[in-house]
C-alpha cells in the first residue's frame, strides 16, 4: 500500500509541469469549436440554476429552509455541486476516454484524472463569482472568509483527485461498473443537502445513512463560507478526512495495480 | 558500440477475462481471469546504436507487443527491459491528435502529451512543417485532412522529436509514394546518424532494404537471430509449410 501511494505521488511530482500544461490544453479543447467557447459553461450553469430556482418557488414558495432563505439555500449548494459533478463525469472517464493516448503514446496514465480535475478548476473559475454576486444581491452575503473557502475549496479538490483515481481505474476496465456508476451520479444531487436540508429526515439511520457520503462535508462547508450559522461539527470533519485517506489509499493501489496493464486493457 | 536495447528473459503474458467486470475482482483478489495468453516467452537480445533491427513474424507472433515493449507503452509480466535514450515510437501514428486542433496545434498537442517542451517543439516545428508538406492544410483542423494526411503529421513528429531509438511498426507505408520515398529517406538518415531502429514489416523488400539484421518471431520465441537473407528464408520457409499463413 506505501508503495503504491509512493508510486501515484511520484508520478504526480514528475510530471507537474506537463499536468498544467495539458490540464490549460484540455480546457480549450472543449471550447474551440464553438464560438462562445467558456462562455457556454457559465450559460448552462445560469439556465440551470434559473430551471431550479423557479421550481423551487412555483412547489414551496419564497420559503426559508434552516432559516436561510431558500433560493441563497439552494444555490450556495447547487455552485459547488456543479464542480462535483463535472469533476466526477471528466474525472471518472479520464482514462477510458484517453484510450489513443495509453494504448499507443508512453504516458504516465495516474496523472490523467489529475488533469481533469484541474481543467475543470481552471474552466469553472468564475462560477464562484456568479455565486457571489448572487448571493450579494440577495443580501445574504454576511460572512466570507476567505481562508474558509480556500480550505473548503482544498478539501473539494482532494477528495475529487482521491475519488477519481479509484473511479478512473475502475471505469477504464469495467463497462458494466461505468453504468453503474453514472446512474449513481445522477440520482446524487438529490441525496446531498442542495434542495432540501436533512433536518427533515427523522430517521437516525437514514441521516447517518445520507453522511456517509463524504460531498455531504463539502456542501455543507460552502454554505458555510456564504452564510453564517452553518458550522459543521468536530466528527464529521475528521470522519470526512478519515474518509479521504481511505479512498486516496484504495485508488493508488488500484491505479499501481492497474497501470501495468492499461494499454492491454483498455 | 554501445547497447541500446538490452532485452533478459522477457515474458509478457495476457491475462483474458469473460467479462470485463471480472477485472475487478482480479484487482483485489488475484482471481478471476478465464484463460492467459504467453504472447512472448523467453526473449533476450540486445540492440546496439547504429542497427537496423527488422522484426519478422506471422500476425500475432508478438511484434506489436514487443514493440510496445520497447516504446514504454506496455510492461513485460517477467523479465528486464534497459532502454537507453529516448524512443522515437512510429505505433497508431494519428493516435493522440484532437481532431479540432490544426496540424501546427496538434504538434505542440502531441508534443506535449509526449513531455515535450514547448521550447523543444519550437526548434523543430519549423522543419516538421516542411518535411510534412501539407502546405496550407498545415493550419486547418485535422479532422479534414485524409488519413494518410494525418499519418504524415504523426510520422513528421515521431522522427523528429530526436529520439536515439526508432520504432517502426508497419508503417512505412503511410502516404503517397512521394511521402513514402521521403520518409524512407528520412528513414535512412537516421539510421546513418547511427540511431538504432527496430523496425516491423511484413515486406520481405523493404526487410532487405533497410536491416542489418533480422529477429524473427515465432509463437513468441526467438525462432532465429542474425543474417537478414538466412532470417527471410526461415521464415519463407516456415509459411510455405504452414499453409494456413498468408505470404506476403
Amino acid at each position: 500500500m506505501i508503495k503504491a501511494i509512493r508510486f501515484v505521488i511520484k508520478e504526480h511530482k514528475n510530471s507537474y509541469r506537463q499536468i498544467v500544461k495539458m490540464a490549460l490544453i484540455n480546457t480549450e479543447k472543449q471550447t474551440v469549436r464553438s464560438s462562445l467557447g467558456i462562455l457556454w459553461t457559465y450559460l448552462h450553469d445560469i439556465v440551470y440554476i434559473l430551471v431550479f430556482v423557479m421550481f423551487r418557488l412555483l412547489i414551496s414558495g419564497y420559503g426559508n429552509i434552516d432559516g436561510i432563505n431558500s433560493i441563497a439555500y439552494l444555490l450556495t449548494g447547487l455552485i459547488p455541486w456543479f464542480f462535483i459533478s463535472d469533476m466526477l463525469n471528466q474525472g471518472s472517464r479520464s482514462i477510458r476516454a484517453n484510450k489513443g493516448i495509453v494504448q499507443s503514446i508512453r504516458f504516465p496514465v495516474v496523472i490523467l484524472p489529475t488533469i481533469e480535475v484541474l481543467s475543470i478548476i481552471f474552466r469553472r473559475f468564475f462560477t464562484f463569482f456568479i455565486l457571489i454576486i448572487v448571493i450579494t444581491a440577495f443580501g445574504y452575503l454576511e460572512c466570507f472568509d476567505i481562508l474558509l473557502f480556500l480550505y473548503y475549496f482544498f478539501a473539494m479538490v482532494c477528495l475529487m483527485i482521491s475519488m477519481n483515481l479509484l473511479l478512473s481505474a475502475f471505469v477504464a476496465v469495467s463497462e458494466d461498473f461505468y453504468q453503474l456508476y453514472q446512474a449513481f451520479v445522477r440520482v446524487m444531487i438529490y441525496s446531498l443537502p442542495i434542495m432540501w436540508s436533512f433536518d427533515r429526515v427523522d430517521s437516525v439511520a437514514v441521516h447517518v445513512l445520507l453522511r456517509i457520503n463524504p460531498m455531504v462535508y463539502i456542501i455543507k462547508g460552502f454554505r458555510n463560507v456564504f452564510i453564517q450559522g452553518m458550522t459543521q461539527d468536530f466528527w464529521y470533519t475528521v470522519y470526512f478526512w478519515i474518509a479521504i485517506l481511505i479512498i486516496f489509499c484504495l485508488g493508488c493501489y488500484s491505479q499501481q495495480k492497474l497501470n501495468k496493464y492499461y494499454s492491454d486493457l483498455v | 558500440m554501445a547497447n541500446k536495447i538490452i532485452v533478459e528473459n522477457l515474458n509478457k503474458t495476457y491475462y483474458l477475462f469473460e467479462q470485463d467486470w471480472k477485472i475487478l475482482q482480479w484487482i483485489f483478489t488475484g482471481k478471476g481471469y478465464s484463460k492467459v495468453r504467453e504472447v512472448l516467452k523467453d526473449i533476450s537480445f540486445n540492440v546496439q546504436d547504429g542497427e537496423v533491427v527488422g522484426l519478422i513474424g506471422k500476425n500475432g507472433a508478438g511484434k506489436s507487443t514487443l514493440m510496445k515493449i520497447i516504446a514504454g507503452i506496455a510492461f513485460p509480466t517477467s523479465g528486464s527491459i534497459t532502454v537507453k535514450g529516448k524512443v522515437g515510437a512510429l505505433i497508431n501514428l494519428s493516435a493522440g491528435f484532437n481532431p479540432d486542433y490544426s496540424g501546427r496545434k496538434n504538434i505542440y498537442y502531441k508534443g506535449t502529451i509526449m513531455g515535450m517542451s514547448k521550447t523543444e517543439i519550437d526548434n523543430i516545428i519549423d522543419d516538421i512543417q516542411e518535411f510534412v508538406d501539407l502546405g496550407e492544410y498545415f493550419e486547418r483542423p485535422v479532422r479534414m485532412y485524409s488519413s494518410g494526411m494525418s499519418a504524415r503529421l504523426g510520422f513528421a513528429l515521431a522522427v523528429y522529436c530526436n529520439p536515439e531509438i526508432v520504432i517502426v511498426d508497419e508503417v512505412l507505408a503511410v502516404g503517397d509514394k512521394a511521402f513514402q520515398q521521403k520518409s524512407r529517406a528520412k528513414v535512412v538518415e537516421l539510421f546513418q546518424a547511427g540511431k538504432a531502429i527496430v523496425f516491423s514489416s511484413h515486406s520481405d523488400r523493404l526487410i532487405e532494404e533497410f536491416c542489418t539484421r533480422v529477429i524473427y518471431l515465432r509463437e513468441g520465441r526467438i525462432a532465429y537471430d542474425g543474417d537478414v537473407k538466412e532470417g527471410l528464408r526461415m521464415y519463407n520457409e516456415d509459411i510455405s509449410k504452414g499453409k494456413a499463413a498468408v505470404p506476403c
